[in-house]
């Protein structure tokens, strides 16, 4: 979406009249004349105040009074509230007794307010495939919501977005969110929340300097309502950040605040996650020693089994590249033991075991021709050219090391093709 | 002469100057990012001395 382009009144009579199939004369008959409500509807005439409210009455969108559908509405309001700050079972129970009540109203505005509303509760429910339905359901109704539900709708899809991994339309989605937030009043809590966002999908982008102005701004939000949690998280992002522009102090120093923080609230899947970062940078300098020391101590927090993995294929990685491949085999090992336990973890994930058990096992050549036909499209469909490289090099220097310079030279050129894609 | 062919080719693409080339580019991808959504933590204690 470019811009903010807000529906006319003329617009939205002449849009739900025809998604309800009225004709002019019917939604006219006892209001206005015909010709009056087509000019209207060409926003070439203003109508008086009653007009407006019995045709928007007529269509069902009309909101403003304290009727059965205002006090619903304020219902609606509240329930969507209380979202993630109270008991799911009690959300549960106030969705069900909602969809009875808008049995009994007609208005369109409450019933997409409430289809729209129900995406949070999907998304906190995990049910992803259902919130994103919701949300290709409503997509067509953009035309009658106002600047909060346009809102809503447009983080709601970068957060599917994101959680599907589409990380250039999630961008899209929640800058479209931000130039709705600039015409409303949104809380505190829900502002930070849109820096975070922008934060991490600029960060998955590798727009690194706007991911890292983002991220403050979140935090700052974030320190001055003592949110810990949210703030240990962004500590984290800001880490990955300044790694990535060769600021290391910097990037040490914001994941000791982070873990300061972790370790106060004992949040273990942020211990994880900070130990498992500290073993990247580490190997980044070569540092082997100090990387699989933090590879190791992220591994005895508890989280996601997919991190787990993730840190059982770095540690791995870093134990061949020391020339341990006894321990890097064990790792990796240990690392598909849980990957075997856990139904939820990425088919690229899946792949980098096979790659690593294959080259760590001399069994290259089987590999050789699944690579070309399965892996490559895999790790392309998810834009994981950085990992693609990274095992290609892995290939190549394992023919090369073998002799095999023809094959050798065809991985590390395949290896390179990838890299320059990245710096695209 | 593939040989010379191949130091050739990884000369002029840089690869070559290192056995491995993990996380040589600011683009490397590698680290966990903090989770978008909140995640429910297990409430434990945590006692552990960590230095970086």
């Amino acid at each position: 979406m470019n811009g903010i382009d807000h529906f006319t009144l003329g617009q939205r009579i002449k849009y739900v009249r025809s998604l309800k199939k009225i004709k002019q004369s019917g939604l006219a008959e006892g209001i206005c004349s015909v010709s009056y409500l087509s000019k209207v509807e060409n926003d070439s005439l203003t109508p008086s105040k009653e007009v407006e409210r019995a045709l928007l009455k007529r269509l069902g969108i009309y909101n403003k009074d304290k009727s059965f559908e205002q006090v619903l509405s304020n219902r609606i309001d509240d329930w969507f509230q209380s979202i993630g700050t109270r008991d799911i079972e009690e959300a549960a129970s106030e969705y069900k007794e909602l969809k009875q009540q808008l049995s009994l109203t007609s208005s369109e505005i409450i019933l997409i307010k409430f289809k729209l509303f129900s995406v949070k509760y999907y998304i906190e429910l995990k049910r992803h495939e259902e919130a994103y339905n919701l949300l290709e359901n409503i997509r067509e109704s953009q035309f009658i919501m106002d600047y909060p539900l346009l809102y809503y709708y447009e983080k709601f899809q970068g957060t599917i977005r994101y959680i599907h991994k589409e990380f250039n339309s999630a961008y899209e989605h929640f800058e479209a969110a931000k130039k709705y937030s600039e015409f409303i009043d949104i809380p505190l809590g829900e502002k930070s929340s849109l820096f975070y966002s922008l934060g991490l999908v600029t960060g998955k982008l590798n727009m690194n300097q706007t991911s890292i102005d983002y991220t403050k701004k979140a935090l700052s939000i974030y320190q001055s309502v003592y949110d810990f949690k949210k703030c240990a998280n962004c500590h984290i992002l800001l880490g990955i950040l300044h790694k990535r522009i060769n600021q290391f102090s910097e990037a040490i120093e914001e994941y000791k605040k982070a873990r300061e923080i972790a370790l106060m609230g004992g949040y273990t899947s942020i211990l994880h996650t900070i130990e498992h970062n500290l073993g990247t940078l580490y190997s980044h300098f070569r540092n082997s020693n100090l990387a699989i020391r933090h590879f190791k101590n992220s591994l005895e927090f508890e989280c996601r089994t997919e991190d787990v993995c993730n840190t059982y294929i770095s540690l791995s990685k870093e134990y061949y590249i020391s020339r341990m491949v006894h321990e890097a085999k064990k790792a990796l090992t240990s690392g598909y033991k849980k990957l075997a336990d856990s139904d939820k973890v990425s088919d690229i994930l899946q792949l980098e075991y096979e790659i690593l058990d294959r080259l760590y096992n001399g069994d290259i050549d089987r590999l050789d021709n699944k690579l070309l036909k399965a892996i490559l499209p895999a790790f392309e469909e998810e834009d994981q050219f950085w990992l693609l490289s990274e095992y290609l090099t892995f290939i190549g220097e394992y023919y090369y090391e073998n002799g095999k310079y023809k094959k050798s030279a065809r991985y590390y050129s395949l290896a390179n093709k990838y890299l320059k894609r990245l710096q695209t | 002469m593939i040989k010379k062919c191949l130091l050739g080719l990884l000369l002029t693409t840089g690869i070559l100057g290192s056995s491995f080339m993990f996380n040589q580019t600011e683009t490397a991808g590698d680290e966990i990012f903090p989770p978008l959504l909140d995640e429910v933590e297990p409430e434990v204690e945590v006692i552990v001395d960590l230095k970086v």
